[in-house]
């Protein structure tokens, strides 16, 4: 009985549709042809942009998480001088390295530490990238860096690899003439840059940077945040 | 003891210090080796290393800026079309120039080439406003494949106020002069102009 009545109601609609449709002029319909064009396309569109790109094969699921480049400079006038800040690097190395394994996981992914292939011919070859995290946290494969990567796609069964590098650059202060009115804002600074390439290809799948008008210490909240926030679209294709 | 005892003795060491002084005032410093060689310098086009989102900046500007200080300290200078075998260059391959890429930089003809790059520029509106420019330098010999000099220069500027906000280019420009002026600062002036 409910599906007669169903179908009967559908019947009414069509009905009236076709009714209505005596009633439009044939240019009415021309305009309303590409309202109702992009009205059906629009979900489409907006679903593309939140769904992730592919996942990556089977073999891409595993990713080798590099020890993140972590460098303190100190800006000078006319210099730019690295400086050894020892306990602060490792604490910014442990928060990367927990962050991006957290982000990792979520992702369902599996994040590898390097110590993983210790004594091993793959272990070799990833201490032969770790000089090139800068280069490869900004997205630029060398010649070098891929026939390094070609090698550790044979020996690790195609995994990605994920390199950080994090810049905490300290320079002068802001100040303030009152004679003269003139002021200078604070120059220090907190840079990360990360990229997540194909050991396969060379291919760099994902990448994004960041740039803090400030310096964090490790275990401040806003760091976290920050990280986080340059974290969120790994996973989808974003170059 | 008496004053006086002192007087003959503070009186010859103060006229003995001063020929010394004098003299020490015309003494030159020998010229730096790495410059006093140079002839013409090939600036190649500038490097944008900034990270981030990139406001519009005129590389080529920045670029004739460091042509203009270095003529000022007389060095010839050459503004090189394009950066020549080596093809795009990053921060990483001047910091880590290898023999045989500094023999590939710039035209062919070229001995020395400077290559300028634009670290970052931050540029902050509040109660006025205020510019922050960081640049960097490499100086290349090609004929012995060596860095010869390289340095980093900062530049702030900025005025508070609604005057502030109004010449926020002047400030900008400012900035970026000062930054050029730190990061050559280094380079010797010449005695002599070489064409």
């Amino acid at each position: 009985m409910q599906m007669n009545k169903r179908a009967n109601q559908t019947a009414v609609i069509v009905a009236h549709i076709h009714f209505r449709s005596r009633s439009v002029p044939c240019s009415g319909w021309l305009l309303l042809f590409p309202v109702v064009m992009i009205l059906c396309l629009t979900p489409f569109a907006v679903r593309a942009q939140e769904t992730p790109d592919k996942a990556p094969a089977k073999a891409e699921t595993k990713v080798i998480v590099l020890q993140p480049l972590i460098e303190f400079e100190a800006l000078q006038a006319n210099a730019r001088n690295r400086v050894g800040q020892s306990g602060a690097s490792e604490n910014f190395e442990a928060k990367l390295l927990s962050t991006v394994t957290e982000t990792i996981t979520a992702r369902k992914l599996t994040a590898v530490a390097p110590e993983t292939f210790r004594n091993s011919v793959a272990g070799e070859r990833l201490k032969q990238l770790q000089p090139l995290s800068s280069r490869l946290a900004r997205g630029i494969v060398n010649e070098e860096a891929k026939a390094i990567l070609i090698d550790l796609a044979a020996l690790t069964e195609g995994s990605t690899v994920l390199v950080q590098s994090l810049k905490i650059k300290t320079g002068p202060g802001g100040s303030w003439d009152p004679w003269t009115g003139q002021i200078t804002s604070a120059m220090s600074s907190t840079i990360l840059q990360v990229a997540l390439i194909s050991c396969q290809t060379g291919q760099v799948l994902w990448k994004n940077e960041s740039v803090a008008r400030k310096v964090y210490r490790a275990d401040d909240p806003k760091f976290a945040k920050w990280l986080e926030m340059v974290y969120e679209t790994l996973g989808t294709r974003r170059k | 003891m008496k004053a006086t005892t002192f007087r003959p003795l503070v009186w010859a060491l103060l006229l003995s210090s001063l020929p010394i002084t004098s003299f020490a005032k015309h003494v030159k410093a020998p010229p730096d080796p790495r410059f006093s060689s140079i002839e013409t310098i090939t600036i190649l086009p500038a490097l944008d290393a900034r990270v981030g989102k990139k406001s519009n900046v005129d590389l080529q500007g920045l670029r004739k800026q460091v042509e203009s200080i270095l003529k000022k300290k007389n060095y010839g200078t050459i503004l090189a079309e394009n950066s020549g075998g080596v093809g795009e260059i990053v921060e990483e391959d001047l910091q880590e120039a290898k023999p045989e890429w500094i023999k590939q930089l710039g035209p062919s003809e070229a001995r020395w080439v400077m290559v300028v790059g634009l670290n970052d520029v931050a540029t902050k509106t509040t109660l006025g406003s205020s510019t922050n420019v960081e640049v960097m330098g490499f100086l290349y010999d090609k004929e012995t494949a060596t860095l010869v000099w390289k340095n980093t220069g900062i530049g702030q500027a900025g005025q508070g106020g609604l005057m502030g906000i109004a010449i926020k280019g002047i400030s900008k420009s400012e900035a970026f002069s000062n930054a050029l002026r730190n990061l050559l600062v280094g380079i010797p002036k010449r005695e002599t102009k070489k064409k």
